[in-house]
Order: C-alpha cells, then sequence, then structure tokens
C-alpha cells in the first residue's frame, strides 16, 4: 500500500488575510503498480497533493502514510522518504545546477551519501533510461542542452536516487508534440523497468486516458472522484460539470457509435479504438456476406479507413481536432 | 506571500490610501525631519497620537502597524541598554549602583527617549509603506525628482528599473521556493552542517534563480522592446496623479502637529502652560 491519505486538508498562509484552502479533506488511497492519473484545473491543489508524498508540504490536518512511513510526525526519515518517493516537478529543467550533466544527475544519490562507485553506476543506468547516450552527454553542461534533453537530465536526476514512487507535475508541459511522446515514452519505460508506481499530474487528456489505470479528479481542493478512464470518459455528467475533456480516441469512438457503427463509447486507447473498429467492420461485412468467408478474410486485409482513422486519432492528441 | 506584491501593503479603502502618493512621500520625509526636533516627553506623546490618529484613519489593524516594530524590537532593547550601562555624565542622580554597573537616572531619561524616537521613526514610514503600493512610491518617487532630469539625470530609467525590480521580486522569491523544493526533493540539505557547508549547499538554489533571472530579463526587455518602449520621451501616464482637496487637509493637518511639537520644543510665545505639562522639564 505505498500511499494513503485520509482526510487531508492543507491552508496556505492560515491565520492570515491570504489565507487559501488548497486541499479539503482529500482521502485517497494508490496501490503498489497503479498509474494514477490527476486532473483538475489550475489551482484545484493537484501540486499540493503531490507535494505532501514526499513531505515537502507537512501535514496540517488529515493523515498521509507512504510506503508505510506515516507523515505527520514533526522529525522524519526524510532522505529514506525522498529517496523512496521521486517527485518531477514541473518545468524540471530549471533545477540543473551543475557543471557537468553527471555531476548533476548525481546531485540526489550524493546527497544520499552513497559511496562514488556505485554513483557513478546510478548517473549511468538512470541517463540510458531516459534514453540519452551516457558517453555523449556525461561531460557536457547541462545549460548546452536542448529543451527536451534538459527536462530528461532532470528526470535522470530524480531517477538516480532509485525511487519505488515516482511523481510527476505535468511532465510534458511546454514541450513540442515529438517532445511530449519521447517523456510518455520514457515514463512508460521508467514504471516497467524502475519504479512500479507512477503518480501524474496532467492537463492532457490523451496522455492520461492512454497511460493510466486510474483517474483522479480535483476540483476546488477537494477530490471529486478516483475512476478508472474507461469509466470516467463515459459520465458525461462528471465530464460536465468539472470540464472535462475527452481524449481524441474516446471522441472518434462516440463520433463512430453515433453514425452507427457497432463499438464501445468507452473505449480510452488507440489499439483498442482500431480492435473494435476492425471488429465491427468484419462484423459488418460478415452478417452482409455470411456464406463466402474467404471475401471476408480479403476485406479484413484492406478495410478502408483504418489507417485514416488511426491518423486522425495522433493528430487528436496533439492538436485536438475535433469530431463532432 | 503570494499575492503581495511586496513588502507590507495593506490592500484596503481609506482616505489615507487615497491621498496622492506624492503629498505622502513629502509628509513622511517631514514627519522624520519632525521626530528629529522633539525633546520632551509630551512631544513624543504627541508624535504617537499622531501616529495613532493616522492609523484609525487608514484602516490597517493597529497589530499590522506593530508588526514593524517586532522586527526591530532587538535593536531597540540592546540602544536601551547600552545607553543606560555606559552612560558616564556623572551627575548626582546615581539610583542604583553595583561593582561598575552604575544607573543614572538621566541616562534611563535619555534612553528611554532614544527608544521613542526609534519607534516613532519605524512606525510613520511603516504607515507609508501599509498604504502605498511600491509602485505609487516609485512614481511618485519619479515625478517628484522629475527636474533632476533636466540637468540630465536619468530619473525616468532609475524609476523604471525600480519598478521592474520590485514587480520581479515576488516572482523570484516563488521561484526561489520552488527551487529550493525541487532540491529538496532530490534530499538537499540547507540546514545543516557549518557556516561554509550552508553557503555551499545553497549552490544549487542561486544557480539556477540567476540562469532563470537572465531569461526573464531578456524576455521582458523583448516583450518592451516590441510594445514600442523608448524610455521617457513623449511617454504619457495611464495612471496621472492629481491633487485633490483631501491632500491640502493632509497638509494642513501635517502642519498643525509640526507647528504644535515646535511650540512645545521652543516654548514659543512664552506658553506659561507648557513648562507645567512636562514636569521636572523632561
Ligand atoms: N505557496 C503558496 N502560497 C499561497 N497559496 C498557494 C501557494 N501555492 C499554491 N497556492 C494556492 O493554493 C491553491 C492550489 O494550488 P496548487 O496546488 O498549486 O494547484 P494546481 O497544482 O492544481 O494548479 C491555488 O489556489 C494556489 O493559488
Ligand atoms: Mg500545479
Amino acid at each position: 500500500m505505498p500511499i494513503v491519505t485520509e482526510q487531508l486538508s492543507y491552508v496556505y498562509s492560515p491565520k492570515s488575510p491570504f489565507a487559501k484552502q488548497a486541499l479539503n479533506g482529500v482521502t485517497l488511497t494508490v496501490a503498489d503498480g497503479d498509474f494514477l492519473g490527476v486532473i483538475g484545473h489550475t489551482g484545484s491543489g493537484k501540486s499540493t497533493l503531490a507535494g505532501h508524498f514526499n513531505a515537502l508540504i507537512r501535514v496540517q490536518s488529515g493523515r498521509v502514510e507512504v510506503d508505510g512511513i506515516d507523515l505527520r510526525p514533526k522529525k522524519l526519515d526524510f532522505k529514506l522518504l525522498r529517496s523512496t518517493v521521486g517527485m518531477v516537478f514541473q518545468y524540471p529543467e530549471y533545477q540543473l545546477f551543475d557543471e557537468s550533466v553527471e555531476r548533476d544527475v548525481g546531485f540526489g544519490p550524493r546527497n544520499l551519501k552513497i559511496p562514488p562507485d556505485e554513483i557513478a553506476e546510478r548517473v549511468r543506468e538512470s541517463l540510458e533510461m531516459v534514453g540519452l547516450d551516457y558517453e555523449g552527454v556525461r561531460r557536457r553542461s547541462p545549460f548546452e542542452l536542448s529543451g527536451g534533453q534538459k527536462r530528461r537530465v532532470a528526470l535522470a536526476g530524480v531517477l538516480a536516487m532509485r525511487p519505488k514512487i515516482l511523481v510527476l507535475d505535468e511532465p510534458t508541459a511546454g514541450l513540442d508534440p515529438r517532445g511530449k511522446a519521447e517523456i510518455l515514452e520514457l515514463i512508460r519505460r521508467v514504471k516497467k523497468y524502475m519504479c512500479p508506481t507512477v503518480i501524474m499530474i496532467s492537463h492532457n487528456m490523451d496522455e492520461i486516458a492512454a497511460n493510466c489505470n486510474k483517474i483522479a479528479v480535483m476540483s476546488g481542493g477537494s477530490l471529486v472522484c478516483v475512476l478508472p478512464p474507461e469509466e470516467l470518459f463515459t459520465r458525461g455528467d462528471l465530464l460536465k460539470e468539472h470540464g472535462i475533456e475527452m481524449p481524441a480516441v474516446t471522441r472518434i469512438a462516440n463520433a463512430l457509435a453515433d453514425r452507427g457503427l457497432d463499438i464501445p463509447r468507452s473505449l480510452v486507447r488507440e489499439d483498442d479504438l482500431v480492435a473494435a473498429i476492425v471488429a465491427a467492420k468484419r462484423g459488418a461485412i460478415k452478417a452482409a456476406t455470411p456464406a463466402k468467408p474467404e471475401r471476408a478474410q480479403k476485406a479484413e486485409n484492406n478495410i478502408p479507413h483504418t489507417d485514416a482513422v488511426k491518423d486522425a486519432a495522433k493528430k487528436g492528441g496533439d492538436e485536438c481536432v475535433t469530431f463532432r | 506571500m503570494r499575492d503581495v506584491s511586496i513588502g507590507q501593503y495593506y490592500q484596503t479603502d481609506s482616505v489615507i490610501h487615497r491621498l496622492d502618493p506624492r503629498v505622502k512621500l513629502v509628509l513622511a520625509v517631514a514627519y522624520i525631519v519632525m521626530i528629529f526636533f522633539i525633546v520632551s516627553f509630551i512631544g513624543y506623546a504627541l508624535g504617537f497620537l499622531f501616529i495613532l490618529i493616522l492609523v484609525l484613519l487608514s484602516r490597517v489593524p493597529p497589530l499590522q502597524v506593530l508588526r514593524s516594530l517586532r522586527m526591530i524590537l532587538f535593536l531597540i532593547i540592546f540602544t536601551f541598554v547600552l545607553t543606560v550601562l555606559f552612560y558616564r555624565g556623572g551627575g548626582d542622580d546615581l539610583l542604583f549602583g553595583w561593582q561598575f554597573i552604575k544607573i543614572y537616572k538621566t541616562a534611563l531619561i535619555n534612553a528611554s527617549k532614544m527608544a521613542l524616537r526609534i519607534m516613532l521613526l519605524v512606525l510613520g514610514p511603516s504607515v507609508l509603506t501599509l498604504t502605498t503600493t511600491p509602485v505609487e512610491l516609485t512614481d511618485a518617487l519619479e515625478r517628484l525628482l522629475w527636474p533632476l532630469a533636466k540637468i540630465k539625470l536619468p530619473v525616468h530609467e532609475l524609476a523604471i528599473i525600480m519598478s521592474i525590480a520590485l514587480r520581479l521580486i515576488p516572482t523570484l522569491v516563488e521561484e526561489t521556493d520552488k527551487i529550493i523544493s525541487a532540491q529538496k526533493a532530490r534530499c538537499a540539505e540547507f540546514d545543516s552542517g557549518n557556516i561554509f557547508k550552508r553557503a555551499k549547499a545553497l549552490l544549487p538554489v542561486l544557480i539556477p534563480l540567476f540562469v532563470s533571472s537572465f531569461r526573464r530579463a531578456d524576455e521582458l526587455a523583448f516583450a518592451m522592446d516590441s510594445r514600442c518602449y523608448r524610455g521617457a520621451v513623449g511617454r504619457t501616464r495611464m495612471k496621472v496623479m492629481r491633487l485633490a482637496l483631501r491632500d491640502l487637509f493632509a497638509v494642513l493637518g501635517f502642519c498643525a502637529v509640526f507647528f504644535a511639537v515646535l511650540l512645545l520644543t521652543y516654548n514659543w510665545f512664552g506658553f506659561g502652560f507648557i513648562p507645567l505639562l512636562t514636569p521636572g522639564g523632561y
């Protein structure tokens, strides 16, 4: 049970004219192996919630437990906690400071007082994990890298502490479509090979739908619900009330279903959509010509529009092409 | 701290807030001069009464005003103790003597007056900064120093530098917060070890902060350029400052107080009753 919060509330600058209730009784459980997406409007308390997970923001009222550690006491083993929960902030590239990529990535492990040869190994491991060429970048200054590369170095800096839980605050903000895709790809890789539990804050529903198995919806400091994507994106009432956009895939599925194609409306992943369209087409063809299986076989091989739909789904991800 | 622009401006609507910032600035300077004319306790009482009235008029919670004193409390106590202990005027008014510690009545009185003076010196400008935004203040300063531009002093440039700096302070504070959090998340420690270690521990915060400040400065320069900023020449103002009747009343009111202070100090017109009000001539 890595993360449990119970009735967690937080007020910024309490007892002052600027007091601001940022969290309001949030009760949430994140299980091992979860890929939790956190969505909600700006100012809904997503970052404040995430800050609690490695005690950068201290518990004011309520309870937080992370990997068996109660975060309420004033004195904590911060090093243990912060190496367990890796936190990647928004625009993490702005935290780079050291003279070389290697030293910057090694900052976390050095603070953990890990022996130098192990640090070197971790640095190599995490730079390779984020898809950078270790020998090629290790001696370069982090400031001379491109934006996308900087962000990966910053990510490697967190991974070098070998966290079990990775928290990412809008990891793809401000990147071009390709940079976004690359970062998401490497997040999936990290989840698979390194830290099994990932929490990702994002405003991009396509990213969320394609990767997460659970989605937490925040609004005005409260947790509205935690639902699997297939369920959330079919709940028209929730989407409407909280101004949540549908992922492109779900929009396409809905558009096709509206026009009479027999596919479920709850599709959230590109592959599922393609499979559903194929199945629906096959079903339609079979229904029309039940006696000639070899023709159906042939038809399946050149189903019209599948590629176009797939393309559109991809495009929709980045440019929000609406199919209504 | 996020919603405050800087310093301690207290947002509300009051006569004092609405006064012309130029008038407030000039009066604040005159007020400081006035403090140095006060010599007797009754004069100080008058000073505090004046501040009290200002605070009430400004609708700033009195506790907020007293907060400015909290910061210099140490200074006040320190000067008080030193003045009392090291008074070597001699005299026959020894109150307490033990070995080398001698406390004279004159020393106590002098030290108290000094403490009162420091308090008044801090309280007055606090009322100014509590009721006037830094931007208003820089604007006022620019307008007041305008004549100096005639002798080629870059008044406008100085003012714009100041307002940009003021504008960027909260942004930088926020940025610093973020960077500190990010480095803490990588287990950086800022409050352990000796002074050298601590100074070194700040590097991971300072370097990104500098980098982002340069970036910001660059972006701002670009944004100003693209909106055709050309310096002071031919520039008009969005908020034109105009003197109003209340400004006249403010000036008159202040003059009355200043006059009263001078009256008490110099005993003009031979007001016989004033020495009676200050028993023993303090
Ligand atoms: N350091 C801070 N001081 C005061 N208020 C803050 C601070 N950080 C965030 N807030 C306020 O708390 C609320 C929640 O902020 P945040 O958790 O950053 O939201 P989100 O990440 O969902 O955009 C916002 O209204 C924000 O203005
Ligand atoms: Mg945020």
